[in-house]
């Protein structure tokens, strides 16, 4: 087997790999508030204009301009060190935040429990447990068509498809979390749950 | 504020998933008077494009089902005529080049903020110009596609319907046009048509043949004179300039006009302005030139007989008439609407030619064209006494006797220049029942060249110096008599010379 790699390179491709699917998502939101706040401009600069013609594409304009500060968060909170013992339940949520609008324009789904958020924290390094993190959710949204990310009574990550496709981990990335400290494992015959334990 | 006239503008599609950009651009492009619809995936758009005609395209690059990118794909491959405008949020050089090179109008990069939106409302209105200038030129073609006649003109062929096309596009204009063409091709037809799918068909049309009237007869009919211009010119008279001002002139064989007189018409074509024979007076015409000639005017201009500027005056458009050799797919067509007219003028009920009379006409090369074809079928018409028109009754006398001589020339590949050049010659030379001279006239060679091929031809001497075992035979009748001695021994000295070159070799 080679050398696991070191976790720093694994969480730069997660995180190139993660803004190359939000980009467009990133990109659309920010149309689509330009776009409708164009025409609450050039409507509003007309005297008969009513409040109706323009307050459709106001609201529009403020749900794209949220899905903007949603996603620039979460692609920020990503990019700044995380303060440690880290919140697994965050980095989780963050992750999912920006993959899951480009899944949903694949035909896919990602599906984050709520109990997820109060999974807890670990004393594995922010690096690690993202990077692990995000390569698992990538390994499963490439592979189907709705993912769902649980917590089990272990207080393990849960990543299920289910759709039953096999999710793939490298056995390089496996090694390199079991370094840090973070077990990954099948957990289902057909290998479509992967079950990911933090070191408390 | 919207401009009405855009309502009559083609239809907008915008192909993007996002529907807060889709709501907002139909709402910005409706704002601005066009009328919009939005499909929410690449395999919508192409479903739309399919059943209804859109003009532009404003698609997103990444889309479910079907990108931008394979939709362009499908657009071209389909030919779905639209402009297609790609709005991409990854505007890199690449997906930019890409793009342009599968034939989109131009990209776009998202985010569309007001400079960019700016710039596609500026985009948009030429996309549609672009297209509305195609669809024309697709609904010109395929009105002519299919299409047997054009106003006085009859044919269906490739050439003839670039013919109608070119008349088409130039009838509007005031262009000068020069038609140019064989003797029998219907050059005048075409001016016709010219005139009357112009603004002026409502004005006169005066047709002129230059080479048919004297030098002064000419020109009094072309400007005109002034009572006492001349002795006998008890009233004055207005010339053809004048009296089809508002209409169009059509001069025939224009090379053989007088030096002189080529002046005044150039002065008159640039100017607009005429002056009668012994007048002083300008005169102001609205006219349209329409000239034709059989000449070869490269050699008319170099030999002075045709003044270049004055070429260069009339040849702002010009069209090449095919002669009906090189559009044998007319010749039934042609053939079979002259048989129809003349039996009906004389009053004579023939149906159609039998086998062997079509067999003719159509293998037949018509070196006098449709005019040579319309005679040969009067003539037929008025000789035959059955119901159809046999061979004998189509086939001019002069030609009779060698019916059984094919009259195509079959070059196999790997003959060399000298081989095609002699059995072309053979061939026309059978043709014309030995007729030396006429071969000659005919192939445009000298009397001499045709006699020289012959006498190879029947030496059995080709341009690689090997003997011509089929030549070799009849050289004893051929070398005197064949070319020399009357028609008959010369045309079956020939055919037996043809006869035996298709028999394969032992």
């Amino acid at each position: 087997m080679s050398n696991p790699p070191v976790m720093s390179e694994l969480w730069l491709d997660v995180l190139n790999r993660v803004c190359g699917k939000a980009a467009h998502e990133l990109k659309g939101a920010l149309n689509g508030v330009s776009v409708n706040l164009e025409v609450v401009r050039s409507r509003a600069d007309r005297p008969d204009t009513v409040a109706s013609a323009v307050s459709s594409f106001a609201a529009a304009a403020s749900t794209q301009l949220e899905a903007v500060i949603s996603l620039s968060d979460a692609l920020l909170a990503l990019g700044r060190p995380a303060r440690e013992p880290v919140d697994i339940g965050l980095a989780v949520r963050h992750l999912a935040t920006l993959l899951a609008p480009a899944a949903r324009a694949d035909g896919r789904r990602l599906e984050v429990d709520g109990a997820v958020s109060d999974i807890g924290r670990s004393m594995a390094s922010a690096l690690a447990v993202r990077a692990t993190i995000g390569t698992c959710l990538l390994s499963a949204i490439d592979a189907s068509t709705h993912v769902r990310c649980l917590v089990t009574e272990e207080q393990a990550l849960q990543i299920t498809s289910c759709d039953r496709a096999t999710i793939e981990v490298d056995a390089g990335v496996v090694a390199a979390a079991e370094a840090a400290g973070i077990r990954v494992e099948h957990t289902s015959p057909a290998g479509n749950t992967i079950s990911i334990t933090f070191p408390r | 504020m919207a401009p009405s006239t855009k309502n009559t503008n083609p239809k907008i599609l915008i192909a993007d998933d996002e529907a807060a950009i889709t709501a907002g651009l139909s709402a910005i492009l409706g704002d601005d008077g066009y009328a919009v619809d939005v499909a929410p995936d690449g395999q919508n758009a192409l479903e739309r494009l399919s059943a209804e005609r859109y003009g532009v395209v404003l698609a997103d690059l990444k889309m479910p089902k079907l990108d931008g990118l394979g939709l362009l794909r499908e657009l071209q491959q389909r030919q779905i005529p639209t402009e297609c405008i790609i709005i991409t949020g990854q505007a890199t050089v690449d997906s930019a080049v890409q793009a342009m090179q599968q034939g989109a109008y131009d990209y776009i990069e998202k985010p569309l903020n007001a400079e960019k939106l700016n710039r596609l409302k500026a985009l948009i209105p030429k996309a549609i110009e672009k297209f509305n200038v195609q669809q024309k030129n697709r609904e010109l073609t395929s009105r002519l596609e299919g299409l047997t006649h054009y106003a006085e003109l009859t044919g269906e062929s490739e050439s003839m319907r670039e013919v109608y096309q070119v008349i088409e596009a130039v009838a509007s204009s005031t262009a000068s046009v020069l038609i140019l063409g064989e003797s029998g091709t219907g050059k005048e037809l075409v001016a016709r048509a010219v005139h009357s799918k112009s603004d002026r068909a409502k004005g006169p049309f005066f047709a002129l043949n230059c080479a048919a009237l004297p030098k002064e007869i000419l020109e009094n009919e072309l400007f005109g004179h002034e009572k006492g211009a001349f002795t006998g010119s008890t009233n004055e008279k207005p010339g053809a300039f004048e009296m089809a001002s508002g209409g169009s002139i059509f001069l025939d064989e224009v090379a053989e006009m007088a030096p002189d007189i080529q002046v005044k018409l150039l002065r008159a074509l640039e100017t607009r302005q005429v002056r009668r024979l012994g007048g002083k007076k300008e005169i102001t015409v609205d006219i349209r030139i329409i000239a034709a000639t059989n000449k070869d005017l490269q050699r008319a201009i170099a030999s002075g007989e045709l003044r270049e500027d004055l070429y260069y005056r009339l040849a702002v458009v010009q069209i090449d008439l095919p002669p009906l050799r090189e559009r044998s797919q007319d010749i039934r067509l042609l053939a079979s609407e002259f048989l129809v007219r003349y039996s009906g003028q004389n009053n004579k009920k023939i149906s159609d030619f039998d086998a062997a009379a079509w067999d003719w006409v159509l293998s037949y090369h018509w070196p006098g064209n449709v005019r040579e074809l319309k005679n040969a079928v009067e003539r037929a018409v008025i000789m035959a006494r059955g119901t159809t028109i046999g061979v004998s009754d189509i086939m001019p006398r002069h030609l009779r006797g060698t019916q059984g001589t094919p009259s195509a020339v079959t070059i196999q590949v790997g003959a060399t220049v000298q081989d095609a050049r002699r059995q072309l010659v053979l061939r026309t030379f059978s043709s014309t029942a030995g007729d030396v001279a006429r071969t000659a006239k005919l192939l445009g060679v000298s009397i001499d060249d045709v006699r020289r091929d012959m006498a190879a031809l029947i030496d059995g001497t080709h341009s690689d110096g090997k003997d011509a075992e089929d030549g070799a035979e009849s050289s004893g009748e051929g070398k005197s008599g064949g070319i020399a001695a009357p028609r008959e021994k010369a045309g079956s000295a020939v055919k037996r010379t043809a006869a035996k070159k298709r028999q394969p070799k032992e």
